[in-house]
């Protein structure tokens, strides 16, 4: 698992393209936005597809929102966002850290805690593999609503930086203690 | 030179108003009372345009805006003012018009040049003659030269009153209105050193002797006769430049003092711009610092989302209590058991075979044993996402800082920019001081340029060659002299010496007379406004400083003694011209002085600048020392003034503004005792 490309199609395509930087030439997702005074400009919150998707897929398993997808919304002929397979190897670790931290935590999984364990840290069988990466993007899924729920009406410096404090605020309490050390 | 009245038609916010001024001797004051932005200076302005032509409106429209705002592109209107006089015993009436249009988008333009006419009447015969074009201009140059104008015209702005003692070619307008100018003329007819002089026509007519030294002499002495004209006509262009720039200066520094309130404001507002492009930069950087904090790392916002993840799931505590935690034996590897699996006793000395239940113990025990510790593994995962928590921490303060400070840069620009409109609606067609000062100092730079250079060819130059002219003269004198008809020649050039060293004689001490003349009348003008306390002094160069009575040059002047120091001055100075025929010719017969004559003081707000006493002061003496007051005033100064004017005041009228671009003048009859 996470040795090969991710894509994404229709919706979810577009709103990868709409928050990342690189557009992969497609001007038409353009996020323009306003610097207050009237001039405008192209404006991004991740700087790589790559980072939209992971920062997604952490947010959706943190508001335990997974999405499976209508067929319209990852129609594939329409929008299309290609992770290129060496990113996905580059970032090999940190994605099935996550996925360790999607068995352990999602609520929906029927297993006891050491059935969870077990199978949080062993390998993903390769025939499970396809439904497991199923499992891991209705997260990205998930989280990209997500994203889009907080940005997708700011069109404005001033709208996007009060729209990250408002995404981040709203966990500082679970960060301002330290962690309890058995 | 008495002003009747004054005409004004479509001239600026003054669509049609006649003015008659007060011409009674002994209510020789005529007072127009308005206030700010009513329309004063324009009046002055009026008188201004219809003498001489002088448009010194910023936009330099005369057309009324209302006026405009109604005309088709086709149609014409015509702007004037006329102004009637008395002078020399004559009527006058002066009459300037323009014609005026409007463009497509309604704005007024000119559309032929100003024409000033001028009718002269004789009372005695009640036969009026109009003139001719250039003889209108002649006559009004005769009335009032030009020159002299800003002696007794004061429009508050670009030539307040406050400046006359400031100014620098005030001997230039004393030489005129004593007439000494004509003497000078007369002096430089005789002087001998000059080619178009007398002296040189009789020169010409020297026969000469052939020999090559006379030629070669003559031709050399021609030659520095023609020198001397270029480095005088040269010398006397770089004094009439300077006398053209102090002038210059002389308003420019008007217009800073008038401004200097804006200056501070002009400055404000540069510092406002400076502020507004830090909270530009402030904005752009940390919206930029914004955007790679979330994108630091592999994603620093992913990991924050993961470290919040990990802390609300609590898995550390959720997890303490599997078999994975409990059963875990983190020193051993799973070849431990495989070896003692091979020898078939385990370490505690049982001995067990493959299959039975010690052995399948051994076996379940491989799920706890590295690589397939979870329990060491669900360890490992805790401490790193302890780790990132930490992180995470320091990611949340940075982001939370870097996006307040934007949205606060955008708040502070916003206010910025609403301070820099406020700022540029106050000083709304107002000049840029700093710009003001920056053309001050470059005018300053051309006039000690200017000067240094004339007195180069004054000191150095002319009296070089005039040494060079007289060494050649007596040269060829001496080589030509056995002819009776050069020495007749000589004998007229001997008398030509003789006039023309009486004349310059005769012009130092009138120069000397005049100024002492001066001098007396200013100070017993200015002993009756303030006292005896301080005298006025007059250098050779005209110059007027006040010095307290023990003599020494006063520095501190408030501007209430500002003020009855020039009042003083512009007084003498109304004598002087009334008196030109009088003064200065005590000491010789030569006396070539003009014949006296009045003038009108016309002055906007001349009190600006000093508050009650002084004003009270100045009121009650200056119509005594002139013959005409034609004062346009704000109310509060009135009511300063009104007291001590007392009957002299032959005439009051209240400007009243009706909108932004017109107002009307009505005669205040009660108020005139």
């Amino acid at each position: 698992m996470f040795d090969s490309q991710m894509v994404f199609f229709g919706k979810y395509a577009q709103l990868i393209k709409k928050y990342s930087q690189s557009k992969q030439g497609d001007s038409s997702v353009d996020w323009i936005i306003s610097d207050g005074e009237g001039k405008t400009g192209p404006a991004h919150l991740f700087s790589t597809y790559y980072s939209c998707l992971y920062a997604a897929a952490v947010l959706g398993l943190l508001e335990q929102r997974k999405i499976q997808p209508a067929a319209d919304s990852i129609d594939r002929s329409a929008q299309k966002a290609d992770v290129f397979a060496d990113m996905i190897v580059s970032h090999h670790d940190q994605l099935v850290y996550l996925y360790k931290l999607m068995v352990l935590t999602d609520p929906e999984i029927q297993l006891s805690n050491d059935e969870r364990v077990r199978k949080a840290f062993t390998s993903v069988p390769k025939e499970k593999e396809t439904i497991e990466m199923d499992y891991f993007k209705e997260y990205i899924y998930g989280g990209l609503e997500i994203i889009d729920d907080l940005f997708g009406k700011a069109s404005s410096y001033e709208d996007i930086s009060n729209a990250v404090s408002r995404m981040i605020q709203k966990y500082e309490s679970l960060l301002a203690a330290e962690p309890v050390r058995s | 030179m008495l002003i009747k009245s004054l005409r004004l038609k479509n001239f600026r916010q003054f669509e049609d108003i006649t003015l008659a001024f007060s011409t009674d001797p002994e209510k020789n004051v005529t007072v127009l009372v308005g206030g700010n932005t009513f329309g004063k200076t324009t009046l002055i302005r009026a008188f201004l345009w219809c003498l001489y032509k002088q448009n010194d409106f910023k936009d330099k429209n005369l057309l009324g805006n209302d006026i405009a705002k109604c005309m088709a592109p086709t149609q014409r209107k015509i702007v004037s003012v006329a102004i009637s006089l008395e002078h020399g015993g004559f009527d006058f009436t002066i009459e300037t018009h323009q014609e005026y249009a409007v463009d497509g988008s309604g704005k007024p333009f000119p559309s032929n040049q100003p024409i000033t006419s001028v009718s002269k009447k004789d009372p005695k015969t009640g036969i009026t003659t109009p003139l001719s074009n250039d003889n209108a201009a002649i006559e009004i140059e005769r009335i009032l030269p030009l020159a002299l104008q800003p002696y007794f015209f004061f429009d508050g702005e670009t030539n307040p009153i406050e400046d006359i003692g400031k100014r620098r070619n005030l001997e230039g307008a004393i030489t005129q209105i004593m007439g000494l100018d004509k003497k000078e003329d007369l002096e430089g007819y005789f002087d001998s050193h000059r080619s178009d002089s007398v002296c040189s026509k009789f020169e010409v007519r020297r026969i000469s002797t052939d020999d090559a030294e006379s030629v070669a002499l003559r031709a050399e002495l021609e030659r520095c006769q023609n020198d001397l004209q270029k480095v005088t006509e040269e010398a006397n262009g770089k004094r009439a430049n300077v006398d053209l720039l102090e002038d210059e200066l002389r308003k420019k520094e008007a217009k800073i003092d008038l401004f200097k309130s804006v200056e501070s404001q002009q400055n404000d507002l540069k510092n406002k711009f400076r502020i507004l492009d830090q909270e530009r930069s402030s904005r752009e950087e940390n919206f930029a610092a914004l955007i790679e904090a979330i994108n630091a790392g592999q994603c620093a916002l992913g990991d924050f989302f993961g470290s919040v993840a990990y802390a609300k799931a609590d898995i550390e505590r959720s997890y303490s209590s599997t078999q994975a935690n409990e059963r875990s034996l983190s020193h051993i590897e799973v070849k431990a058991i495989d070896e003692i699996e091979g020898k078939g006793v385990c370490i505690c000395g049982r001995h067990f075979r493959k299959g039975d239940d010690a052995w399948a113990n051994l076996e379940a025990q491989k799920d706890f044993i590295s690589p397939n510790d979870f329990g060491m593994n669900l360890k490992t995962l805790c401490g790193t996402m302890d780790q990132e928590t930490i992180s995470s921490r320091i990611f949340y303060k940075n982001v939370i800082r870097y996006s307040s400070t934007t949205v606060k840069a955008i708040s502070d620009i916003e206010d910025v920019k609403s301070q820099i409109d406020q700022i540029e609606k106050d000083i709304e067609g107002k000049p840029d001081v700093g710009k003001l000062q920056a053309e001050a100092r470059q005018i300053r730079n051309d006039i000690d340029t200017n000067k240094s250079a004339a007195d180069y060819d004054e000191k150095e130059r002319i009296p070089a060659l005039n040494g060079q002219i007289d060494s050649l003269g007596n040269k060829i004198k001496k080589l030509s002299q056995d002819c009776e008809a050069n020495q007749k020649i000589d004998y007229y050039l001997s008398y030509c010496k003789r006039i023309h060293d009486m004349l310059a004689i005769s012009l130092a001490s009138q120069r000397q007379e005049v100024r002492i003349a001066l001098q007396k009348k200013v100070n017993e003008i200015f002993h009756s406004i303030f006292g005896p306390a301080r005298n006025i002094t007059i250098d050779p160069n005209f110059s007027v400083s006040s010095l307290v009575s023990d003599g020494s040059l006063s520095l501190d002047e408030s501007n209430g003694l500002e003020a009855m120091k020039n009042f003083s001055f512009v007084g003498g100075l109304i004598y002087l011209a009334k008196n030109a025929d009088k003064i200065g010719n005590g000491s010789d017969d030569l006396g070539l002085g003009e014949e006296g004559e009045i003038y009108p003081l016309v002055m906007d707000a001349p009190f600006s600048k000093c508050d009650g006493e002084p004003i009270t002061k100045i009121c009650s003496t200056l119509p005594s020392m002139c013959n005409q007051i034609i004062i346009i005033i704000m109310e509060k100064d009135y009511n300063a003034a009104k007291q001590a004017l007392g009957g002299r005041t032959g005439k009051i009228y209240r400007i009243k503004k009706l909108s932004e671009t017109s107002s009307e003048i009505k005669e205040d009859t009660a108020d005139v005792r």
